[in-house]
């Protein structure tokens, strides 16, 4: 029994010599805790910037730096990258400083194709540096000459971006030689012909692709050749008028207001003329034997095409050409047709809806007026003789003529 | 005369210490009187079938002379061979066991384990091997720890499977290098028990240790090394004198008048509990006392004329060494 | 040599007690679990990083094993002085240290072995957790035309065969039943590890034969950094070279980098990682690095040998 009792007291006594320790302890680390919030706090609250991937060395001192684990350095720099992209995309949108790191990152391992594409692709998309990208896309052609999606991106970046077909027919031809390349690569690099003026090769090509689809029975290739090579004639045919209309204005010092003036002034220069008529016509003959259509290319050839002719040239889709009155020039060209007008109306409303809907995110209200948004009020014309219409109170903006666009 | 089958001739080994080294934990720099003679123109003829023992005060030269016969370490000048055959010869090597001083072995290997690898290492059958480590470890009395990993060992316990380990081949020779060091009684006598029955085998021993006493029981013939030179070498008479060196007589219940006279005839007088003991270096003296004892009502115990021993000897002709 | 083999198999004991080899192997397979995780922050590339990220542990890790425990080899042996009954017995000193090396490169392959049947195992893994391999192993669609959701049992069943199948698939690939082209390249870049671990690893030997746990460490650190080094070492001192040499100091440089160039193993051989880059080259097993490999850690332990038969076991 009293073993028991002192057995009790000293459990007693050694749970009341623990607590005061436990107490000290907490009493001292309860405030080192709270200092920690605050800190954390304080680095919450910073933006994330992330400048420190700036110093990062040269590619070629890492290399030393990673003593042979070249890739393992490439990736965890490709993590940091993207970080840093993230970073940049949340806030200032400017990519040049992270150039570096895809620099370092391709240094470290050339094959590394997700490198070079991606890089390009942040430079070029957004940045606006796209010379930058193009460069990285070219240092991973030298090292990987056998992939072609460094030069595909590359054309991508050259045409989409740039806005420069050569350079980007440049990339595709090169593209063309490497390993397993898909074979819309080529017609890639016909819409580059086309887009940068050679249209007879343009036009040669799709019409040899269209009959090729048409041996192998692949509807896809048909669509896009078919298409394609009506878009050839018609941007062929719209340089032809374009170049007269401007003789036109050169010789008589006036405005064409007719595309129909051209012909009476006779100022259309013997031309390349396709009739479309006669090369659809032939194309449905011979399809009815599928299979031997590329023996017939030579023939159907020669059977469109007509040399020096100086009459008006017809719209390839059975559409009216006239001259562009009013939207944006640069953009849809001077001479259009209906589809391309409306569809260039469209883009302008998008563009123009696009941004009181920003306006709107922005402010919380509608713009009172036009003149919010754009500095000087808005130039542009209404195309169809209307007028612009604006309501402040539910931001809808259309054109009086056509209010259902 | 058949050949010794171990044989040194000039054995020399001298250290050369470091320039930049340390000496009793500091650092010392040293740029003359860097030798060290560990060794100095040892000749040892051992023959075979004997018990060979070597000895000498600590830091005398034993471990050295040991391991340069072993092959551990190779010797400045001079030759040695064993069974005939020079050092390092193989087939010499499997007929050789060796118990290295305060031996350490491998931590993890249980004790037929160890035995086991051991034996590999001698190139031994595995059927020789399942035959023969039972019987070892029987024979150290080790059968109950057989798997128990040598961790768990005694150090009794490890001297004992150090022995085992060096009668695996059967050997010819068995080196021992301080067989005795840290065992108990029983222990030191279970070791002298085994080097007589090893002798029995026809096997030779060659063993070093610092213990005079036992040595002097069981050795043939024995070397005395100091400071690395051999001073003595031969056979327990040859070293020793045959001379008497005193007389101790014993006896009980004397009176004390009888003890003070006695007392003064003798060299020397030690009072025990129940006993006295004279220590007289004449023999005539110690004959008078005996027959004073007998004459007397007390009751003679023992009388012993008694030689040099071997520590009298040691003490006598070796100086101690600063180690 | 069933000698040489007996202390191989002994040191192996003796490494598998060693408590950094489990604490190395631990991590390791840490590393590859989570490289899953790893591979969320990125979504073009992830493949890519699950495999490197397996890869360079297997690699490094290996290394790491091969020094934690190849230093204290030879040293532990002749500190505690468990050598003296062992070079007593009739075995030559060079088929002790020969035992120790391969002992210790048993222990590293197995090691490898189980890093990488782990790794193999967690990239199949990952195939199943692939969205759209795993959607549609889960949803089924009815006969009505409309899909079925999977219920929490599916799920469970999934994720089980996952784990079951990885595991049997990572054990095909390794004794080469099964073949994936996931993993085509993967034990072949392993493989070029593993060779060069040898010559690493004679080093670490060497090394232990004649110096301090610590020291040896440093000393294999070091050679492994200017093997793996070796070819901007050279160009280097060709640089130089052709500059020519305008101090006495510049050339020692060069001497110096001449002869660390050409003394240390050419590690770089033996990296075939680049290689795993999908449309590149593909990897083969070559001659020339095996021959290499194999008669550069032959003369390593040659030269270790050498030091070691004429040392005193004091």
């Amino acid at each position: 029994m009293e073993n028991n009792i002192t057995h009790k007291k000293n459990a007693a006594k050694n749970v009341l010599d623990y607590t005061w320790r436990i107490l000290l302890f907490f009493l001292i680390f309860i405030p080192a805790v709270f200092i920690q919030n605050k800190q954390l706090n304080i680095i919450r609250k910073k933006p994330r910037i992330y400048r420190q991937s700036l110093y990062l060395p040269s590619g070629k001192n890492i290399r030393l730096i990673s003593i042979g684990y070249d890739r393992f350095m490439a990736d965890f720099i490709w993590l940091r990258a993207i970080q840093a992209f993230g970073g940049h995309w949340e806030s200032d949108r400017n990519y040049q400083s992270i150039y570096h790191l895809f620099d370092v990152i391709t240094d470290l391992d050339p094959g590394f194709i997700e490198a070079y594409t991606f890089g390009n692709l942040v430079m070029g998309d957004e940045g606006g540096h796209q010379r930058l990208g193009l460069e990285l896309i070219n240092k991973g052609i030298i090292k990987n000459p056998t992939n072609y999606l460094l030069p595909y991106w590359g054309g991508y970046a050259a045409f989409w971006q740039m806005d420069d077909p050569v350079l980007a027919k440049y990339y595709y031809t090169r593209a063309l030689k490497a390993r397993d390349v898909p074979n819309f690569v080529s017609r890639i690099l016909t819409y580059m012909e086309l887009k940068s003026g050679r249209y007879q090769v343009a036009f040669e090509k799709y019409l040899r692709d269209w009959l090729e689809g048409i041996d192998n029975q692949d509807d896809i290739v048909i669509g896009i050749a078919s298409e394609r090579i009506l878009d050839v004639i018609d941007e062929w045919q719209r340089y032809i008028i374009t170049q007269a209309a401007k003789k036109y204005v050169v010789e008589t010092g006036k405005n064409p207001s007719d595309i129909a003036d051209l012909a009476k002034a006779g100022v259309i220069e013997p031309y390349t003329m396709i009739d479309t008529q006669i090369l659809l016509a032939k194309i449905r003959q011979y399809s009815a034997q599928p299979g031997k259509m590329m023996n017939h290319y030579q023939e159907i050839l020669d059977a469109c095409i007509r040399e020096n002719a100086t009459s008006l040239p017809k719209h390839p889709r059975g559409l009216w050409y006239f001259f562009n009155p009013s939207l944006n020039p640069e953009n849809t060209g001077y001479v259009v047709d209906m589809v391309r007008y409306l569809e260039s109306m469209q883009n302008l409303l998008s563009a123009v809806r696009k941004r009181i809907w920003t306006f709107y995110k922005e402010k919380g209200r509608h713009p009172y007026d036009l003149s919010e948004i754009y500095k000087d009020s808005f130039k542009i014309p209404e195309p169809f003789g209307g007028k612009w219409i604006y309501s402040p109170y539910d931001g809808a903006f259309y054109s009086s003529v056509m209010p259902a666009y | 005369m058949p050949i010794p089958i171990v044989q040194t001739r000039n054995l020399t080994k001298i250290y050369v210490r470091d320039v930049i080294g340390t000496e009793f934990g500091r650092l010392k720099i040293r740029l003359k009187n860097r030798k060290v003679a560990a060794l100095k123109s040892l000749d040892l003829d051992v023959n075979e079938g004997e018990i060979f023992g070597l000895l000498g005060p600590n830091g005398a030269g034993k471990t050295t002379a040991i391991k340069v016969l072993m092959g551990l370490i190779f010797a400045t000048e001079g030759t040695a061979t064993l069974m005939g055959k020079p050092l390092g010869d193989k087939s010499v090597k499997a007929s050789i066991g060796f118990l290295p001083e305060n031996p350490y072995f491998y931590d993890y290997l249980k004790g037929y384990e160890f035995l086991n690898y051991y034996g590999q290492l001698y190139g031994m059958s595995a059927a020789a091997r399942r035959k023969k480590i039972p019987e070892l470890l029987e024979l150290v009395g080790l059968s109950h720890a057989e798997d128990l990993p040598l961790k768990g060992y005694s150090k009794g316990m490890l001297q004992r499977a150090g022995l085992a380990q060096a009668l695996l081949n059967d050997p010819k020779i068995v080196f021992l290098d301080e067989p005795q060091s840290g065992l108990d009684p029983f222990g030191r006598k279970e070791i002298r028990d085994l080097i007589l029955s090893l002798k029995e085998k026809g096997a030779t021993v060659f063993f070093s240790s610092h213990i005079l006493a036992d040595a002097e029981v069981i050795c043939d013939r024995v070397a005395i090394l100091s400071k690395g030179r051999l001073m003595n070498v031969g056979a327990m008479d040859e070293i020793l004198s045959a001379r008497i060196k005193a007389y101790e007589i014993e006896a009980m219940n004397l009176s004390e008048d009888m003890v003070s006279e006695l007392e003064k005839m003798s060299e020397r007088f030690i009072r025990r509990t129940k006993t006295v003991l004279f220590v007289v270096e004449k023999e005539e003296i110690a004959l008078a006392i005996v027959k004073k004892i007998i004459a007397s009502p007390g009751h003679l115990v023992s009388y012993t004329p008694r030689r040099e021993t071997l520590e009298e000897f040691f003490i006598r002709n070796i100086e101690p060494q600063n180690v | 040599m069933s000698k040489i083999w007996a202390i191989a198999f002994n040191t192996f004991k003796e490494a598998v007690r060693n408590r950094i080899l489990y604490i190395l192997l631990v991590f390791a397979l840490l590393i590859m679990a989570s490289s899953g995780i790893v591979g969320e922050l990125t979504i073009s590339a992830r493949e890519r990083i699950i495999t490197d990220l397996g890869i360079t542990s297997i690699n490094f890790f290996g290394l790491l094993i091969a020094i934690f425990v190849g230093i204290g080899l030879v040293y532990n042996e002749l500190d505690k002085k468990t050598i003296y009954t062992i070079v007593t017995k009739p075995i030559d000193r060079h088929q002790f240290l020969i035992g120790k090396y391969l002992g210790l490169l048993l222990t590293i392959y197995i090691n490898i072995l189980i890093m990488v049947f782990f790794f193999l195992a967690v990239i199949y893994y990952q195939g199943y957790m692939d969205f759209d391999v795993m959607s549609k192993a889960l949803w089924v669609e009815q006969a009505n035309g409309e899909w079925a959701s999977p219920t929490v049992i599916s799920y469970f069943m999934y994720y089980a065969k996952a784990i079951v199948f990885s595991l049997a698939k990572a054990f095909g690939t390794l004794t080469l039943l099964y073949h994936s082209p996931l993993t085509q390249g993967i034990l072949l870049v392993v493989f070029y590890g593993c060779l060069e671990l040898a010559i690493i690893t004679g080093f670490a030997i060497l090394y232990s034969s004649f110096s301090t746990p610590t020291l040896s460490a440093m000393l294999t650190v070091l050679t492994f950094i200017i093997g793996r080094l070796n070819a901007d070492i050279i160009v280097f001192a060709d640089r130089m070279k052709e500059k020519g040499f305008e101090t006495s100091t510049q050339k020692m440089k060069y001497i110096f980098a001449w002869v660390a160039a050409h003394v240390t193993p050419n590690l770089w051989l033996f990296n075939r990682r680049t290689s795993l880059a999908v449309d590149n080259v593909e990897i083969r097993l070559e001659a020339y690095p095996v021959l290499y490999g194999i008669l550069y850690s032959a003369a390593i332990l040659y030269l270790a040998v050498h030091i070691f038969r004429k040392r005193n076991f004091k």
